[in-house]
């Protein structure tokens, strides 16, 4: 007799017969138990300056150990690493023996301060995510969470436990975007930012901008204030350039014009740390002081050139508290 | 006079219309099926690639959280 197992995890709760995979790919009925199949196989491993996450308010200048296995739950028609992501474990051409510890360790010998769990989603390895996190907290280093924040109150709640800080992408402010472009839904997204607030992990988000897609200013406005309501006008936000990848080549890179507006209209909409990804030389790639506008933290690219907050966090010259962990 | 039954080379033709047909309807549902699905998608896997890779130790057979057995019925349609 098939073995059914339904998966609650994520929103998507996958009902999965015996021998088959969730819509993530990765985790697997057999014999009518779900396997996590990528448990310490990891496909990716790096280390990345923190600012890459991207995460600017912390730690700046110091170094994630970032590993990610195959699979997601998202389907994103411009996801930048769909070889990792839109792949079963079978179809990996590297799998890397690492277990927890092992994680922690390269992550302690290369000098780290954090362990990413990135690139494709730690929602899909969640438990592997779990693991490596609850042995991170007691080797003195942080755990944060790249994602698309697609997973269920619950088993967020739980992985909050061993948490830092999150960068989430909300990918738009408009469910029909979300389900046409990534084919998940808008309302468990918000849903796991307002989680993530609520168990106090460090939240920064990002918005990827494709032109005509979700370009939109009255739409970003929305967002904004949202974040602004929801989250705090501390909340950073990310707004990064779209290139044509992956099933999504017919439109141009947003024009560096578009994410100037955008982070204007995120500004105005009351947000006080609005930044600008993936456009070099850019003065939205630094932190400002929001009460007196005095230079806090400059930037290049994924590098720190300098940094003048006191070292509690602090403007230097009005004493304003600069949210963020900073130590 | 002609006949009212089809010659072969009709029945022929007949039989490669039908294919295409079936052909074609394979094809959009296969398009269908990589829509959006909630509540009941899963995928098909090659589950004897996954289990040799298991046994060689390049994959892992650790127990997934968050699950729950259920009755065999609303399995959804594999992708
Ligand atoms: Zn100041």
């Amino acid at each position: 007799m098939k073995r059914q197992v339904r998966c609650d995890l994520c929103p998507r709760q996958c009902v999965i017969p015996e021998g088959g995979a969730g819509d993530c790919r990765i985790r697997v009925n057999l014999e009518g138990r779900l396997r996590a199949t990528t448990y310490g196989r990891p496909s990716a491993m790096h280390i990345d300056p923190v600012e890459k996450k991207p995460l600017f308010h912390f730690l700046p200048a110091t170094s994630a150990f970032s590993i990610a296995t195959a699979g997601c739950n998202l389907h994103c028609l411009n996801c930048q690493n769909w070889p990792l992501s839109q792949r079963d474990g079978t179809e990996m051409d590297r799998l890397f023996h690492a277990e927890p510890a092992d994680v922690v360790a390269a992550a302690r010998e290369e000098g780290c301060r954090s362990i990413a769990y990135t690139y494709s989603d730690p929602v899909v390895f969640y438990e592997y995510t779990y693991d490596t996190a609850e042995l991170a907290r007691q080797a003195d280093l942080r755990n944060l969470m790249i994602t698309a924040g697609y997973i269920n109150r619950e088993p967020l709640r739980r992985l909050c436990r061993v948490m830092d800080a999150t960068n989430t992408d909300l990918k738009a402010f408009d469910d029909a975007f979300y389900r046409k472009v990534t084919t998940a839904r808008l309302k468990p997204v918000l849903d796991a930012l307002v989680t993530f607030r609520e168990e106090g992990v460090w939240v920064e988000v990002t918005n990827l901008v494709i032109p005509t897609l979700n370009d939109d200013l009255a739409m970003i406005r929305r967002m904004a204030r949202w974040i602004r309501d929801e989250l705090g006008e501390g909340t950073p936000l990310h707004f990064s350039r779209f290139y044509p990848r992956y099933r999504m080549r017919n439109l141009p890179p947003t024009p560096a014009e578009t994410l100037v507006r955008a982070r204007k209209e995120a500004l105005d909409a009351g947000l006080q740390f609005v930044y600008i990804g993936n456009v070099m030389g850019n003065p939205g790639e630094n932190t400002y002081c929001p009460r007196d506008g005095t230079l806090l933290i400059s930037r290049a690219g994924f590098r720190v050139t300098e940094n003048h907050l006191t070292a509690d966090g602090r403007c230097p010259k009005c004493n304003q508290k600069i949210p963020g962990v900073w130590q | 006079m002609k006949s009212k039954f089809l010659h072969r080379h009709d029945w022929e033709l007949l039989l490669l219309v039908i294919a295409m047909l079936v052909n074609l309807g394979g094809f959009l549902t296969q398009e269908l099926g990589t829509a959006p699905r909630e509540g009941a998608g899963w995928r098909r896997v090659d589950t004897e690639a996954v289990q040799r890779l298991i046994e060689a130790g390049d994959l892992s057979d650790h127990e997934a959280l968050w699950y729950q057995p259920v009755a065999p019925s609303g399995t959804g349609k594999g992708r």
